[in-house]
């Protein structure tokens, strides 16, 4: 209808050059630092700080593999990762079954408190949780043989993973057509086999957003495991911030660049699973 | 008379302090297709969710083959129900879904690749068996509902809003289709429908219901010709209603003085207005049906009921069309006329006075629906 040169209609934005600057500006200001911190993860030179390009290398991606404690940290932060989000989900899809389903007194409060993790600055959490672990004498778990040094950390990830995963599968549920419930028990199945074989189901891209979402939070988590770790245990954001304070090398880029693409990736799935949600 | 397969005996639901459905009472016979039918909120679609067990009676009870079942689960119930949204899993496919109920029975695994084989044979559906249900049509996706139900083999099969989502040329297959289907299947229907032309083509017996109170229960023939009250009758099809001043026996007959009319004869069995306890002519009507009125340019014979009016709009609607004949106080009347009539008609902005008349047998003299 129009040509393509035709002046730029009241709402398309799009059109406009001096939004699409702000638009540029904004995603370089966002975005820069972790592509430059990508970049120099290949950069042959002795300090990541170094901001001079000596060259492409991989060695340090090498060296960060072979670096003991740094892959120590990594495993800690998978075990925890792994575990917290099982239980996350577990969690959060009785939570959302339970909020979408029933009707008591409270309820509203109990919704609102079950989403406070959420809003709850981290450093408060972190505080606080360090201070019950201490009051109940657990911060020495760092001295218990592996797995169980980690209690702590999973426990604290827990807190604040399973109110995401909640969210994303009661939001899930809210597509639920209850008539598939009574169908299901019209064609002769008890509670339990209709939350088996019909509301499971239905759940699944919600469970399967809810733990990618609750295992990428825990994976990066940083303020609230420092706080919660004993002296002994460390886990891979932790350690990357002591590197940091000891001296920047590209090691520690390298190492990052690769928390990076596994946060991308699981984002990205999560992401994915959640627009399932829109087809029935 | 063979035994009800299904009593519905002095049934009454409340909801907080709105009476759904006030002591009703019916028996549904084997074999037959019975309709629910009623304006939306009369309280049809909570009598079948008694029926099917998600919701109890506040009083009366609620027999299957002579036994009580007011209070058993709807998965212990032997009766099964298409849904109004169908209800199919989304996550099953096609012979999946209609597996289900056997599965749940725990009947061996050859003998439900069987009953499915048959099931979806009985509804044309063995093409896609293994199509999963976001890959049917609306009208596909109700035959998987209707197969999963009848694979069952249920005593009673209940059907919500069956063609209320389908399109109009789908909606008439579908009627015919679902009367042959239970001919070949013999399984008792109970139809839950706000379409009277629907529950007419379909059912056996109907029962008009009210906000929540029983009007009628009778075969489509009987409900149009002897309609109980005004309400029944303006339900089943229209009708011209005009208030009754007042009436005088003699013999057989009633002579009623009703408004816009000179007085008019009606045979007692015409007149239920008579019958029942409140019988009053403040709360009667004298009806006539459309169907009876003719529409003409000259004065009609004497010997008929007649009145005089302006004409109004026409609506073509295929072989008839509806005619609006305006009264002088604001009131008016319709008309069917039959399209050639019709044509050598005058248009309503010309204004042109016109007689509408029927003869005395064709009117009936009801109670007025407000009154119980």
């Amino acid at each position: 209808m129009f040509g393509n040169r035709s002046k730029a209609g009241p709402f398309e934005y799009s059109r406009k050059w001096s939004l699409r600057l702000f638009f540029m500006l904004g995603t370089v200001f966002l975005y820069a630092p972790i592509v430059v911190l990508i970049i120099f993860s290949f950069n042959d030179s002795r300090r990541g700080g170094n901001i001079i390009w000596k060259g492409f290398t991989t060695k340090y991606y090498t060296k960060a593999f072979g670096n003991e404690e740094l892959m120590l940290a990594f495993a800690n932060s998978l075990t925890i990762a792994v575990v917290s989000t099982i239980i996350s989900v577990i969690l959060g899809a009785l939570t959302a079954v339970v909020l979408w389903r029933f009707r008591f007194p409270f309820k509203p409060i109990y919704e609102g408190l079950v989403s406070l993790p959420i809003v709850i600055p981290e450093i408060c959490m972190g505080v606080s949780l360090a201070m019950f672990f201490s009051a109940m004498g657990w911060m020495q778990t760092g001295d218990k043989p592996w797995p169980f040094n980690l209690t702590n950390i999973i426990i604290a990830h827990i807190t604040f993973c399973f109110p995401f995963a909640a969210m994303v599968i009661r939001t899930r549920l809210q597509s639920f057509n209850r008539e598939m419930e009574e169908a299901a028990k019209d064609l002769g199945a008890s509670e339990f086999q209709v939350f088996r074989d019909i509301l499971l189901p239905h759940m699944k891209p919600g469970l399967i957003a809810g733990a990618l979402l609750a295992f990428t939070l825990s994976l990066d988590d940083f303020v609230i495991t420092f706080f919660t770790s004993g002296p002994n245990t460390v886990t891979f954001p932790v350690k990357i911030y002591s590197m940091v304070r000891f001296s920047v090398t590209p090691e520690i880029n390298a190492a990052s660049t690769v928390l990076i693409l596994m946060t991308l990736v699981l984002t990205f799935l999560a992401l994915r699973y959640q627009r399932m949600d829109s087809t029935p | 008379m063979s035994k009800p397969i299904v009593s519905i005996k002095n049934i009454s639901k409340r909801f907080d302090a709105i009476d759904a459905l006030s002591n009703i009472s019916i028996d549904i016979n084997p074999g037959e297709i019975f309709a629910l039918l009623g304006p939306s909120g009369c309280g049809k679609s909570t009598l079948l969710r008694i029926i099917s067990g998600f919701e109890s009676p506040t009083s009366g009870e609620l027999l299957l083959d002579g036994k009580d079942m007011t209070h058993l689960p709807p998965n212990k119930r032997p009766i099964n129900m298409v849904f109004q949204s169908y209800a199919v899993f989304p996550h099953m496919s096609v012979e999946k879904n209609v597996a289900y109920g056997l599965k749940l029975e725990k009947v061996p695994a050859g003998e439900i690749k069987k009953r499915v084989a048959t099931a979806l044979a009985q509804v044309h559906l063995q093409e896609f068996a293994t199509r999963m249900p976001d890959q049917l049509s609306g009208g596909q996706r109700q035959r998987v509902a209707l197969a999963r139900a009848l694979i069952k083999q249920p005593r009673v099969l209940l059907l919500d809003e069956p063609l209320s989502a389908l399109d109009a040329k789908l909606r008439d297959a579908m009627r015919l289709e679902l009367v042959k289907l239970q001919e070949t299947v013999g399984i008792t229907f109970i139809i839950v429908t706000h379409d009277q032309a629907e529950a007419m083509a379909m059912a056996d017996r109907i029962a008009v219901l009210e906000s929540g109170r029983l009007r009628q229960v009778a075969s489509p023939e009987e409900l149009y010709n002897n309609p109980v009250d005004g309400f029944v009758a303006d339900f089943i099809g229209n009708i011209n209603a005009f208030d009754v001043h007042g009436w005088n026996l003699s013999g057989g007959y009633v002579s009623v003085r009703a408004d816009h009319l000179a007085t008019v004869m009606v045979s007692i069995d015409k007149a239920s207005a008579l019958t029942g306890s409140g019988a009053s002519p403040d709360s009667a009507v004298l009806a006539v049906r459309p169907e009876y009125v003719s529409v003409s340019l000259y004065p009609p014979d004497a010997s008929h009921v007649q009145l005089n009016g302006i004409l109004g709009d026409v609506a073509f609607q295929g072989q008839h069309c509806i005619a609006e004949i305006l009264l002088d106080d604001g009131k008016s009347l319709t008309a069917i006329v039959d399209s050639q009539q019709a044509s050598t008609l005058p248009p309503a902005s010309e204004r042109v006075a016109v007689w509408a008349s029927w003869q005395a047998e064709n009117m009936l003299l009801l109670p007025s629906s407000s009154h119980t």
